[in-house]
């Protein structure tokens, strides 16, 4: 069943990727030979879906880690601060409303990766001291930060202008809109490295999502492995926020969907839930840019949209299974 | 003590956040060992339990597991040397029951694991139930599923915390024919509150009190000798008021 899964997951995953840069306010031929649509097709379109399949892998993949390790359904990617330590920074960067990119890198990028990092730092520090990389000390650290850099977004968004305050709202709907090869480029191999850790621990994902103790008397050297899938995780979703904003749902949904589909092991599942994660995106944002003409629509809005239904349907659908 | 003893506990002290829980504990577990530690409710039984498994580290004293010091092995080393079985799972498990035998097999890289998962299924008489999801079986099943993974393992010790706690007399049964039935050359160590079935079933016991070793050694003694008695009061149905 599970291998089926893989083989539909990867056919999927194929052909959203072929078929989605054709898919926009106008339909385009991928062997049209108008200069317009081969320069949208090329330069806008295929770059955008290939964002948007990386960024929706990475947030899939890190809220299936986070609820593995943690033993929480409810859990997110965003669980543990990173969004808020995001939000804040970008808050604090517009309306500084300083113009300023590094190697091509926007101001607000930087500040979100920044916010992220500052965010990982300050739960990693705080879950030491409240009890050594405990569940229970990441979680309690990564809610605490979570509502202290929610209340300092609000402080700096209560002094902001109008126009600040619009950006950074628009910022945490999350957009697809300025992906380009260079910022694939600049995202991937920070993936790359997250992915790789993540497989690479996906059988200790099985032992710790039963329970510590269970784990750590199976051999499995916990402390170090829950470091290692904490960091990779975060990594990933510091450039990924830098990239594209906040996208909620994808993290819930997905993980979720994959988990009812092909059982609780994640010997297959990791490679499940990334790639059905990328087509969800993928297919989000590509309804994001043709129902509003001349603007997208924040994809971050469609995957809510859509998700909050889904997740329902999912639930109710476990429910009518167990009775 | 001398180093043919599979496990050494030598003047062990645990203290968690300013609390005193274990003093000074001296004991030995030979190879082949049916040895029960026994105590009252917060005595430190748990908290020695996991000294031994090296899930936590001793403040003062040493744990030594064939000769070497459990601070200098990996856990992976640990595992292959001695298994743990919980108290009943209560929380939801929606591996199946071969899968959660599988992992079981994790600190030996996979070697050998189909082999070594359907001899303890066949050993704990679950056979049959490989695709049925651990949440949908019974206390004891579960249980007996537990014992399965820690068989998988090929450790030569099994550590059990309290296996009888939360089931029903037949259940109870079940679980006490397969630890019964268990190959004689695997170490036992249990934590148990029940004194009948330590008195028929082990070899010795140490009993634990206030965080310290009140008796070791043979089961027969423990009970001539009144440790029983001391430990627990007496628990004769008379000495309870109980009716006949």
């Amino acid at each position: 069943m599970t291998k089926y899964a893989l083989s539909a997951a990867i056919t999927l995953a194929l052909a959203s990727i072929v078929i989605s840069p054709c898919v926009g306010e106008s339909w385009i031929s991928p062997i049209s030979t108008n200069a317009q649509d081969v320069f949208i097709f090329t330069m806008i379109r295929i770059p955008r879906v290939l964002l948007a399949f990386l960024c929706g892998a990475t947030l899939s993949l890190g809220g299936l880690v986070f609820q593995s390790m943690f033993r929480n359904p409810l859990a997110t990617p965003y669980t543990l601060g990173v969004a808020s330590g995001s939000s804040l920074a970008v808050a604090a960067w517009i309306s500084l409303g300083v113009p300023l990119s590094i190697l091509g890198v926007s101001g607000v990028s930087l500040a979100a990766m920044v916010g992220a990092g500052v965010s990982v730092f300050g739960v990693y520090q705080l879950a030491k001291a409240l009890g050594g990389l405990a569940s229970i000390s990441l979680l309690l650290g990564g809610v605490v930060l979570s509502f202290f850099f929610s209340s300092m977004t609000m402080l700096v968004q209560y002094f902001a202008d109008s126009g600040s305050i619009f950006r950074m709202l628009r910022w945490t709907m999350g957009s697809l809109g300025h992906a380009d090869y260079d910022s694939i480029v600049s995202i991937l191999p920070f993936l790359v490295l997250g992915f790789t850790v993540i497989i690479k621990y996906r059988y200790e994902l099985d032992l710790m999502s039963i329970g510590d103790e269970l784990a750590m008397s199976r051999g499995v050297e916990l402390m170090r492995v829950r470091k290692m899938l904490f960091l990779a995780v975060s990594l990933m979703l510091a450039v990924v926020i830098a990239a594209c904003g906040l996208i909620g749902f994808i993290g819930i949904i997905v993980p979720h969907f994959t988990r009812l589909v092909c059982g609780v092991g994640h010997k297959h599942k990791v490679l499940i839930t990334a790639l059905l994660g990328g087509c969800f995106l993928v297919w989000c944002d590509a309804l994001a840019r043709s129902i509003t003409l001349g603007s997208d629509l924040p994809v971050g809005i469609i995957t809510s949209l859509l998700g909050g239904p889904f997740f329902l349907f999912i639930l109710l659908g476990k429910n009518r299974a167990r009775m | 003590m001398n180093s043919s003893n599979l496990i050494e506990v030598r003047k062990v002290s645990y203290k968690h956040r300013g609390t005193q829980i274990l003093k000074g504990v001296n004991f030995c577990v030979n190879r082949g060992d049916r040895l029960a530690i026994v105590g009252p409710n917060g005595a430190g039984k748990s908290t020695l339990l996991k000294l031994l498994l090296g899930l936590i580290r001793c403040t003062s004293g040493s744990v030594t597991l064939g000769g070497n010091d459990l601070r200098m092995l990996s856990r992976m080393d640990i595992a292959r040397s001695m298994a743990y079985v919980p108290q009943l799972l209560q929380s939801e498990v929606a591996f199946t029951v071969r899968e959660f035998v599988a992992m079981g097999r994790y600190a030996h890289k996979g070697d050998g694991g189909d082999e070594a998962i359907d001899r303890a299924l066949s050993t704990v008489s679950m056979i049959g139930f490989e695709h049925r999801s651990v949440s949908s079986l019974s206390g004891g099943e579960r249980q007996r599923v537990c014992i399965a993974a820690a068989l998988a393992q090929g450790s030569s010790i099994i550590v059990f915390d309290e296996p009888l706690a939360h089931l029903d007399p037949r259940q109870k049964m079940e679980v006490q024919n397969v630890l019964h039935r268990l190959d004689p050359s695997i170490t036992q160590i249990v934590v148990s509150h029940d004194l009948d079935w330590v008195s028929k079933c082990f070899t010795r016991v140490v009993a634990i009190n206030e965080g310290s070793v009140d008796y070791e050694g043979s089961v027969g003694d423990f009970h001539s000798k009144g440790v029983a008695v001391d430990l627990f009061g007496d628990l004769s149905l008379d000495s309870l008021g109980g009716e006949r």
